[in-house]
Protein backbone atom coordinates (compact mmCIF):
# COMPACT_ATOMS: atom_id res chain seq x y z
CA UNK A 1 0.00 0.00 0.00
CA UNK A 2 1.27 3.46 -0.92
CA UNK A 3 2.48 5.51 2.05
CA UNK A 4 1.16 9.00 1.47
CA UNK A 5 3.03 10.59 4.31
CA UNK A 6 0.34 11.12 6.93
CA UNK A 7 1.39 11.50 10.53
CA UNK A 8 -1.19 9.78 12.72
CA UNK A 9 -1.99 11.34 16.09
CA UNK A 10 -4.85 11.55 18.56
CA UNK A 11 -6.06 15.02 19.51
CA UNK A 12 -4.40 14.63 22.92
CA UNK A 13 -1.10 13.75 21.26
CA UNK A 14 -1.42 16.77 18.99
CA UNK A 15 -2.12 19.07 21.93
CA UNK A 16 1.00 17.77 23.67
CA UNK A 17 3.20 18.79 20.74
CA UNK A 18 4.95 22.16 20.69
CA UNK A 19 4.43 23.95 17.40
CA UNK A 20 7.16 26.31 16.21
CA UNK A 21 6.56 29.21 13.85
CA UNK A 22 8.22 28.65 10.44
CA UNK A 23 7.24 31.55 8.19
CA UNK A 24 4.36 33.93 7.59
CA UNK A 25 3.64 36.24 4.72
CA UNK A 26 1.22 38.77 3.29
CA UNK A 27 -0.52 37.78 0.08
CA UNK A 28 1.37 39.26 -2.84
CA UNK A 29 -1.78 40.21 -4.69
CA UNK A 30 -2.50 42.68 -1.90
CA UNK A 31 1.07 43.93 -2.02
CA UNK A 32 0.83 44.70 -5.71
CA UNK A 33 -2.52 46.37 -5.34
CA UNK A 34 -1.29 48.54 -2.51
CA UNK A 35 1.85 49.43 -4.42
CA UNK A 36 -0.30 50.64 -7.32
CA UNK A 37 -1.93 53.15 -5.01
CA UNK A 38 -5.27 51.42 -4.59
CA UNK A 39 -6.91 50.95 -1.22
CA UNK A 40 -6.87 47.38 -0.03
CA UNK A 41 -10.19 46.17 1.37
CA UNK A 42 -8.50 43.47 3.40
CA UNK A 43 -5.00 42.38 4.22
CA UNK A 44 -4.63 38.64 4.06
CA UNK A 45 -1.78 36.20 4.31
CA UNK A 46 -0.57 32.83 5.44
CA UNK A 47 1.28 31.35 8.38
CA UNK A 48 3.22 28.12 8.63
CA UNK A 49 4.01 26.12 11.77
CA UNK A 50 5.96 22.93 12.34
CA UNK A 51 6.67 20.46 15.10
CA UNK A 52 10.04 18.74 14.76
CA UNK A 53 10.38 15.04 15.38
CA UNK A 54 11.31 11.91 13.52
CA UNK A 55 9.04 13.28 10.82
CA UNK A 56 8.09 16.93 10.80
CA UNK A 57 4.47 17.80 11.47
CA UNK A 58 3.34 20.70 9.26
CA UNK A 59 0.33 22.93 9.78
CA UNK A 60 -0.48 26.08 7.82
CA UNK A 61 -3.50 28.31 7.34
CA UNK A 62 -4.60 31.62 5.87
CA UNK A 63 -5.49 34.67 7.93
CA UNK A 64 -7.14 38.03 7.55
CA UNK A 65 -6.07 41.16 9.39
CA UNK A 66 -8.65 43.23 11.26
CA UNK A 67 -8.19 46.60 12.92
CA UNK A 68 -10.06 46.95 16.20
CA UNK A 69 -9.52 50.44 17.54
CA UNK A 70 -5.77 50.89 17.75
CA UNK A 71 -5.15 47.17 17.82
CA UNK A 72 -4.56 44.78 14.95
CA UNK A 73 -5.95 41.28 15.13
CA UNK A 74 -5.42 38.26 12.90
CA UNK A 75 -8.21 35.78 12.31
CA UNK A 76 -7.89 32.39 10.67
CA UNK A 77 -9.79 32.10 7.38
CA UNK A 78 -10.23 28.72 5.76
CA UNK A 79 -9.22 25.35 7.12
CA UNK A 80 -5.66 24.45 8.07
CA UNK A 81 -3.58 22.32 5.73
CA UNK A 82 -1.37 19.63 7.18
CA UNK A 83 0.12 16.17 6.92
CA UNK A 84 -1.97 15.01 9.86
CA UNK A 85 -4.60 12.31 10.05
CA UNK A 86 -6.18 12.45 13.48
CA UNK A 87 -7.23 9.22 15.13
CA UNK A 88 -9.61 8.18 17.88
CA UNK A 89 -8.19 6.90 21.15
CA UNK A 90 -8.82 3.43 19.75
CA UNK A 91 -6.50 4.17 16.84
CA UNK A 92 -9.16 4.55 14.16
CA UNK A 93 -8.65 7.22 11.49
CA UNK A 94 -11.15 10.05 11.88
CA UNK A 95 -11.11 10.85 8.17
CA UNK A 96 -10.38 13.99 6.20
CA UNK A 97 -13.40 16.10 7.13
CA UNK A 98 -13.37 15.29 10.86
CA UNK A 99 -9.62 15.91 11.02
CA UNK A 100 -10.10 19.33 9.41
CA UNK A 101 -12.88 20.23 11.86
CA UNK A 102 -10.70 19.32 14.84
CA UNK A 103 -7.72 21.19 13.41
CA UNK A 104 -9.92 24.29 13.07
CA UNK A 105 -10.58 24.10 16.82
CA UNK A 106 -6.94 23.38 17.59
CA UNK A 107 -5.68 26.41 15.66
CA UNK A 108 -8.31 28.69 17.15
CA UNK A 109 -7.32 27.50 20.62
CA UNK A 110 -3.73 28.69 20.76
CA UNK A 111 -2.04 32.05 20.40
CA UNK A 112 -0.48 31.99 16.94
CA UNK A 113 -1.30 35.63 16.24
CA UNK A 114 1.49 37.10 18.36
CA UNK A 115 4.32 35.25 16.61
CA UNK A 116 2.75 35.73 13.21
CA UNK A 117 2.32 39.47 13.63
CA UNK A 118 5.88 39.79 14.95
CA UNK A 119 7.21 37.94 11.92
CA UNK A 120 5.10 39.99 9.52
CA UNK A 121 6.25 43.25 11.09
CA UNK A 122 9.91 42.20 10.90
CA UNK A 123 9.65 40.86 7.37
CA UNK A 124 7.86 43.80 5.78
CA UNK A 125 9.09 46.75 7.82
CA UNK B 1 -10.33 25.59 -24.24
CA UNK B 2 -7.93 23.07 -22.72
CA UNK B 3 -5.99 20.62 -24.85
CA UNK B 4 -3.79 17.80 -23.62
CA UNK B 5 -1.05 15.72 -25.12
CA UNK B 6 2.61 14.98 -25.66
CA UNK B 7 4.82 17.50 -27.52
CA UNK B 8 4.19 15.62 -30.76
CA UNK B 9 0.42 15.75 -30.30
CA UNK B 10 0.44 19.44 -29.38
CA UNK B 11 2.14 20.57 -32.59
CA UNK B 12 5.34 22.57 -32.63
CA UNK B 13 3.52 25.90 -32.54
CA UNK B 14 1.59 25.21 -29.34
CA UNK B 15 4.60 23.58 -27.69
CA UNK B 16 6.60 26.75 -28.37
CA UNK B 17 3.78 28.92 -27.03
CA UNK B 18 3.81 26.88 -23.80
CA UNK B 19 7.56 27.37 -23.40
CA UNK B 20 7.22 31.12 -23.96
CA UNK B 21 4.25 31.30 -21.58
CA UNK B 22 6.15 29.44 -18.84
CA UNK B 23 9.08 31.86 -19.27
CA UNK B 24 6.69 34.78 -18.83
CA UNK B 25 4.97 33.29 -15.77
CA UNK B 26 7.70 31.55 -13.82
CA UNK B 27 10.79 33.57 -14.74
CA UNK B 28 9.53 37.08 -15.51
CA UNK B 29 6.50 37.27 -13.19
CA UNK B 30 7.34 34.99 -10.28
CA UNK B 31 11.12 35.46 -10.48
CA UNK B 32 12.02 31.79 -10.31
CA UNK B 33 15.61 30.97 -11.19
CA UNK B 34 14.98 28.54 -14.04
CA UNK B 35 16.90 27.65 -17.18
CA UNK B 36 15.63 29.08 -20.43
CA UNK B 37 16.51 28.63 -24.08
CA UNK B 38 15.28 30.64 -27.05
CA UNK B 39 13.01 32.59 -24.72
CA UNK B 40 11.31 29.41 -23.53
CA UNK B 41 11.38 27.93 -20.05
CA UNK B 42 12.12 24.25 -20.58
CA UNK B 43 14.01 21.76 -18.45
CA UNK B 44 15.17 18.13 -18.48
CA UNK B 45 11.65 16.94 -17.65
CA UNK B 46 10.22 18.34 -20.87
CA UNK B 47 10.59 15.14 -22.84
CA UNK B 48 8.82 13.48 -25.74
CA UNK B 49 6.78 11.38 -23.27
CA UNK B 50 5.76 14.33 -21.06
CA UNK B 51 2.06 15.20 -21.04
CA UNK B 52 0.98 18.84 -21.21
CA UNK B 53 -2.26 20.59 -20.45
CA UNK B 54 -2.66 23.85 -22.34
CA UNK B 55 -5.45 26.37 -21.83
CA UNK B 56 -6.00 28.96 -24.56
CA UNK B 57 -8.35 31.89 -24.85
CA UNK B 58 -10.63 32.53 -27.83
CA UNK B 59 -7.80 34.28 -29.69
CA UNK B 60 -5.38 31.39 -29.24
CA UNK B 61 -3.28 32.98 -26.48
CA UNK B 62 -2.10 30.57 -23.81
CA UNK B 63 -3.61 31.44 -20.41
CA UNK B 64 -2.76 28.31 -18.48
CA UNK B 65 -0.60 25.23 -18.53
CA UNK B 66 0.44 22.20 -16.52
CA UNK B 67 2.81 19.28 -16.90
CA UNK B 68 2.25 15.63 -16.02
CA UNK B 69 5.00 13.06 -15.51
CA UNK B 70 4.77 9.46 -14.30
CA UNK B 71 6.89 8.92 -11.20
CA UNK B 72 8.46 5.68 -12.43
CA UNK B 73 10.45 7.85 -14.82
CA UNK B 74 12.59 10.89 -13.85
CA UNK B 75 10.49 13.75 -12.48
CA UNK B 76 10.97 17.06 -10.68
CA UNK B 77 10.26 16.06 -7.08
CA UNK B 78 12.23 12.83 -7.33
CA UNK B 79 15.30 14.41 -8.93
CA UNK B 80 15.41 17.94 -7.53
CA UNK B 81 13.28 18.19 -4.37
CA UNK B 82 13.31 14.77 -2.63
CA UNK B 83 13.74 16.49 0.76
CA UNK B 84 10.17 17.77 0.48
CA UNK B 85 9.00 14.21 1.21
CA UNK B 86 9.76 14.61 4.93
CA UNK B 87 11.98 11.54 5.10
CA UNK B 88 9.63 9.33 3.13
CA UNK B 89 10.84 7.71 -0.10
CA UNK B 90 9.91 9.56 -3.26
CA UNK B 91 7.06 7.91 -5.19
CA UNK B 92 8.10 5.56 -7.97
CA UNK B 93 5.04 4.01 -9.58
CA UNK B 94 3.00 4.20 -12.79
CA UNK B 95 0.02 4.77 -10.46
CA UNK B 96 1.46 8.05 -9.21
CA UNK B 97 1.95 11.01 -11.51
CA UNK B 98 3.53 14.35 -10.81
CA UNK B 99 1.78 17.63 -11.56
CA UNK B 100 4.25 20.48 -12.07
CA UNK B 101 4.61 23.85 -13.77
CA UNK B 102 0.97 24.59 -13.07
CA UNK B 103 0.05 28.14 -14.05
CA UNK B 104 -3.17 29.95 -14.86
CA UNK B 105 -2.13 33.54 -15.46
CA UNK B 106 -4.22 35.29 -18.08
CA UNK B 107 -2.00 38.10 -19.30
CA UNK B 108 -4.74 39.44 -21.54
CA UNK B 109 -7.39 39.68 -18.83
CA UNK B 110 -8.37 43.13 -17.67
CA UNK B 111 -8.05 43.83 -13.98
CA UNK B 112 -6.76 41.50 -11.34
CA UNK B 113 -3.22 40.63 -10.52
CA UNK B 114 -1.08 38.27 -12.55
CA UNK B 115 -0.18 36.67 -9.24
CA UNK B 116 -3.81 35.80 -8.47
CA UNK B 117 -3.34 32.74 -10.61
CA UNK B 118 -4.73 30.18 -8.19
CA UNK B 119 -8.15 31.78 -7.88
CA UNK B 120 -9.39 31.94 -11.45
CA UNK B 121 -11.91 29.87 -13.34
CA UNK B 122 -9.13 28.94 -15.72
CA UNK B 123 -7.17 27.45 -12.83
CA UNK B 124 -10.10 25.35 -11.66
CA UNK B 125 -10.80 24.03 -15.16
CA UNK B 126 -7.13 23.34 -15.80
CA UNK B 127 -6.69 21.47 -12.53
CA UNK B 128 -9.80 19.35 -13.07
CA UNK B 129 -8.73 18.43 -16.59
CA UNK B 130 -5.16 17.69 -15.49
CA UNK B 131 -6.47 15.28 -12.85
CA UNK B 132 -8.80 13.66 -15.39
CA UNK B 133 -5.98 13.34 -17.91
CA UNK B 134 -3.71 11.71 -15.33
CA UNK B 135 -6.51 9.31 -14.38
CA UNK B 136 -6.94 8.34 -18.04
CA UNK B 137 -3.26 7.40 -18.06
CA UNK B 138 -3.55 5.20 -14.99
CA UNK B 139 -2.88 7.62 -12.14
CA UNK B 140 -4.50 6.88 -8.78
CA UNK B 141 -2.78 9.77 -7.06
CA UNK B 142 -0.91 12.90 -8.00
CA UNK B 143 2.03 14.42 -6.22
CA UNK B 144 2.88 18.04 -6.85
CA UNK B 145 5.67 20.44 -5.99
CA UNK B 146 4.08 23.85 -5.77
CA UNK B 147 3.89 27.13 -3.89
CA UNK B 148 1.57 26.72 -0.90
CA UNK B 149 -0.95 28.97 -2.64
CA UNK B 150 -2.11 25.98 -4.67
CA UNK B 151 -3.86 24.66 -1.55
CA UNK B 152 -6.47 27.39 -1.96
CA UNK B 153 -7.14 26.19 -5.49
CA UNK B 154 -7.35 22.56 -4.37
CA UNK B 155 -9.89 23.48 -1.68
CA UNK B 156 -11.85 25.65 -4.11
CA UNK B 157 -11.94 22.80 -6.61
CA UNK B 158 -13.18 20.37 -3.96
CA UNK B 159 -10.21 18.05 -4.34
CA UNK B 160 -8.95 16.09 -1.34
CA UNK B 161 -5.28 16.79 -0.83
CA UNK B 162 -2.79 16.72 1.99
CA UNK B 163 0.79 17.70 2.53
CA UNK B 164 3.59 15.19 2.13
CA UNK B 165 5.78 17.30 4.39
CA UNK B 166 6.53 20.80 5.58
CA UNK B 167 7.21 23.68 3.21
CA UNK B 168 10.78 24.51 2.27
CA UNK B 169 11.66 28.16 1.87
CA UNK B 170 13.14 28.89 -1.57
CA UNK B 171 13.98 32.54 -2.32
CA UNK B 172 11.75 33.55 0.58
CA UNK B 173 8.73 31.63 -0.69
CA UNK B 174 7.41 28.39 0.76
CA UNK B 175 7.10 25.45 -1.61
CA UNK B 176 5.91 22.02 -0.62
CA UNK B 177 4.96 18.57 -1.86
CA UNK B 178 1.28 17.73 -1.85
CA UNK B 179 -0.68 14.53 -2.45
CA UNK B 180 -3.84 14.85 -4.52
CA UNK B 181 -6.48 12.11 -4.55
CA UNK B 182 -7.38 11.29 -8.13
CA UNK B 183 -10.26 8.93 -7.39
CA UNK B 184 -12.31 11.63 -5.66
CA UNK B 185 -11.73 14.20 -8.35
CA UNK B 186 -11.70 12.27 -11.60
Amino acid sequence: MLDTGYIYLTVDELCARALVHLISGVDQECGLTCAAGATATAITGYTEWVCHGERVLTLGWDWQMHAIGDAVRLQRVGPPSSNLMLQSAAGRDLGHDHTIALLNDFVDGFDWQHATLGHINARYS
Amino acid sequence: MVIAGSPKALTHDIYRKVGLYRQKVFVETLGWDLQTRDGMELDQFDRPDTLYMVSQDDDGFVNGCARLLPTHRPYLLGEVFPELMNGQPVPCSPDVWELSRFAAVDFNARGGSALAQFSSGIAVQLLRQAIACAAEHGAKRLITVSPIGIERLLRHTGVHAHRAGPPMIVDGHPIFACWIDVDDAA
